[in-house]
């Protein structure tokens, strides 16, 4: 039984700012879903379904999907909406595209962090509220807990960690993130510690972000000589609850069960077809364990980033965009902004961070800052596709 | 493209004040579908999809975090999937397309809710589902809406309201033989006439409950299905339908999402005349006149099903039966678990366990759900 291949047809985005203010939710979804079927070439008539990725405490609005599909332009046309990150939602369009549901679909999602003036106390609402909410009055102090537990398995040190959170500032600097800078780990290493072992710029500050990607089948695919192939799109599965009590600190085992979907989808191991990494890291610690995951060995990930191998230009540039740490947190649209990222490396459209000869690229979204789920999307074009 | 079906479904009580927390619930309700399918262990699944509404209902960010252990999920895909009172069926498109893209063999959809614990109601938690400029600031609440939802649909077609009253008579009888059931009951057209007005037209019990409740039905692909059970009931033919957020801009008599919805179902399910092919209707019913409402949706022909009813049709042994399980009505309505009941109860009924509510010759069903701002339809066909 034939499945359909699935192509990302075109990118619309408001790239990420500290404030999104001077636009509604709803005037900014509109603008980028009006550049994404510029950017695919289709009309908003011809696409079949909407999936977006949003959830209620962070929109302020129960049942945020209501406002999805004026602003789409998919008014009347099948509509899902995914409580997660992007990826998540890309993960259902995929198989809707694949198993030959619709031919054409859109994917969306929007955060506004600017505007919510409590965040952590929306995202500690995500714990057990019995065990866990009157311990943490600030949830991030998962975040050091967990980047502690990986300090300790891994060796690296808070010096490894500065050199992430450098790394990824300069390439933003250079992209125009908006926490771009040119920064050394030997300054970063002067930040006081927020959550030790994880210092004020180890952790990623926010952003307000928007964007809509057009999906198609081969249909779509072969008439755009700028398609890129989605050629797997999997979500894993976590292994803790609310409670937190069977996770596995400073690990990231689900990468290892996604990673083995999209081995068997292209056939040969990712990460040595791979050109280039995007990955939502809320934490620079969390890029780091995301690689050592990829690679199945903690140790290699680290000579690699000591050896300067994850830098663009490199063996394995990682965040040539700057991540989180140098873009922002968008929340449940941070996916977006890295898998958009990877779509313009693949057409060669990055810039000032493109990565030359780039044909094959990851995509890696956690499910949240303190989740230990995420979602993997392999993408890739010409040859390599 | 590849075939899926339903091979097995289990559900908890519906209950106001169930003295369960949702994990219970969901816990309850995945082992009674696991154990319906001949006591499966929860390894043999592939992955999770689950559904609930509101992320305040139960107080929670980001709630799919109370269903990954509780659905035995730790360690496997699982996502949610929302779209208000649509969820419940929602959640079986969603699960369909997990099976039919071959990325699953096995899929477990699980949908709940709690509705019980919001002080002093959960209907205030749905006045932040409103747009928040136009609408929030005049305090609405979604008995106003369907109010005049409902006087547009009387007007209409002329309905009166000792005709609508009939739905809530059937359904709460129907429920009587539904295990599960919170309010099953006989009462009359003047019961419901009788009732408290709640905003005119709408009496009290022109309205389904609030609920805690949960549901979960197994999806296979077709090899696994033929493994798993003599009697699986396939899901042909799948849709949702989103309307504009702008609900005053639109004629409220018809429901043309849950009619574009239905259209698309029965297109991939190969149906060409529901009324003639569809043995079994479990449309969404948490007001009287929403049944009669979608099933105009879902037969494409305004103003048919009140006819139906008239002529005692939707009665479970008239030749349209609708809500044989006694609907949000008599059932209970936590609201994605009411939906995803609705498709359990097909699974029920076309594999000939539905009990005493069993339809006779039921071999195509349909069942659909609506939500958000009363601007989305989602619908399955399913097939003996």
């Amino acid at each position: 039984m034939g499945f359909n291949k699935v192509y990302v047809l075109g990118v619309g985005e408001l790239p990420p700012s500290t404030s999104m203010r001077e636009l509604d939710f709803r005037e900014a979804t509109f603008e980028a879903a009006v550049r994404a079927y510029a950017d695919a070439g289709v009309e908003p008539d011809e696409v079949e379904g909407l999936f977006s990725a949003e959830q209620d405490f962070v929109e302020g609005i129960s049942i945020a999907d209501e406002y999805t599909p004026d602003q789409v332009g998919t008014r009347l046309k099948f509509n899902m909406l995914v409580a997660g990150d992007f990826l998540e939602a890309l993960f259902h369009a995929y198989m809707a595209l694949r198993s030959g549901m619709m031919e054409l679909a859109v994917v969306e999602s929007h955060a506004r962090p600017s505007e919510i003036e409590n965040y952590n106390d929306v995202l500690r609402s995500s714990l057990d509220p019995h065990c866990l909410r009157p311990l943490l009055s600030d949830p991030y102090v998962l975040l050091g807990l967990d980047a502690r537990a990986f300090l300790r398995s891994s060796g690296c040190t808070t010096h490894d960690l500065s050199s992430v959170a450098a790394k990824n500032s300069r390439n933003a600097a250079l992209s125009g993130g908006p926490y771009g800078e040119e920064v050394t780990a030997e300054q970063l290493e002067e930040d006081p510690f927020l959550y030790e072992p994880l210092r004020r710029r180890h952790v990623a500050r926010f952003s307000d972000y928007v964007a809509v990607v057009v999906l198609g089948t081969e249909k779509w695919g072969r008439r755009s000589d700028r398609a890129v192939e989605l050629a797997m799109v999997w979500s894993s599965g976590t292994t803790s609850a609310a409670h937190q009590w069977m996770r596995s600190w400073g690990k990231m085992e689900w990468v290892g069960a996604a990673l083995d979907r999209v081995r068997s989808a292209i056939g040969t191991n990712p990460i040595r077809a791979v050109d280039l990494i995007e990955f939502t890291e809320f934490s620079a610690h969390q890029e780091l364990q995301f690689l050592s995951a990829m690679l199945g060995s903690d140790g290699e990930a680290v000579r690699m980033l000591r050896a300067g191998e994850l830098d663009p230009g490199s063996t394995l540039p990682l965040n040539p965009s700057g991540g989180c740490i140098g873009n922002g947190n968008s929340l449940n649209s941070s996916g977006a902004r890295a898998f958009v990222g990877a779509v313009r490396q693949l057409r060669g459209e990055a810039g000032r961070v493109q990565v030359r000869g780039a044909r094959a690229a990851i995509v890696g979204s956690l499910h949240s800052e303190i989740s230990d789920s995420g979602t993997l999307a392999f993408l890739r074009t010409g040859d390599a596709a | 493209m590849r075939r899926v079906a339903i091979v097995g479904a289990g559900m908890t009580d519906f209950r106001s004040m169930l003295p369960h927390s949702s994990p219970e619930m969901i816990r309850e309700a995945v082992k009674r579908c696991l154990d319906d399918v001949g006591s499966l262990s929860i390894r043999y699944v592939d992955g999770v999809l689950c559904a609930s509404a509101p992320d305040a209902f139960d107080g929670y960010h980001d709630k799919v975090s109370i269903a990954n252990e509780a659905a035995g999920a730790i360690g496997k895909p699982i996502t949610r999937v929302f779209v208000g009172g649509g969820s419940g069926v929602a959640a079986a498109v969603a699960g369909w397309y997990h099976v039919a893209s071959g990325l699953f063999d096995t899929l477990l959809v699980v949908a709940w809710e709690k509705m019980s614990p919001p002080y002093p109601h959960a209907q205030k938690l749905f006045q932040t589902i409103f747009e928040p400029v136009i609408e929030q600031p005049l305090g609405p609440n979604l008995i106003w809406i369907f109010a005049l939802e409902m006087r547009r649909y009387m007007e209409a077609h002329n309905l009166t309201k000792e005709l609508i009253a009939e739905v809530a008579v059937k359904n709460k009888a129907n429920a009587l033989d539904h295990p599960h059931a919170q309010l099953g009951a006989r009462i009359t057209v003047q019961d419901v006439l009788n009732s408290e007005v709640m905003v005119w037209p709408v009496n009290r019990l022109d309205i389904s409950p609030t609920s805690d409740g949960a549901v979960a039905i197994l999806l296979a692909s077709e090899q696994e299905a033929r493994k798993l059970t003599d009697t699986p009931v396939w899901i042909d033919g799948v849709a949702t339908c989103l309307d504009s957020q702008y609900w005053t801009n639109r004629d409220l008599a018809f429901p043309y999402y849950v009619y574009l919805a239905a259209q698309r179902a029965y297109r991939m399910a190969g149906i060409v005349n529901p009324l003639k092919e569809v043995d079994v209707w479990e449309p969404y019913d948490p007001f009287t006149y929403k049944e009669l409402h979608h099933l105009d949706g879902l037969l494409g022909r305004p103003g048919l099903a009140p006819k139906l009813l008239k002529e005692g049709q939707l009665h479970r042994d008239g030749d349209h039966p609708a809500s044989p399980s006694g609907g949000l009505l008599g059932v209970g309505n936590p609201i994605a678990a009411a939906g995803l009941m609705k498709v359990a109860e097909l699974y029920w009924q076309l594999s000939g366990r539905a009990g005493k509510r069993q339809v006779p010759n039921a071999y195509v069903g349909a069942a659909q759900a609506w939500g958000d701002l009363m601007q989305v339809g989602t619908v399955v066909v399913c097939r003996r």
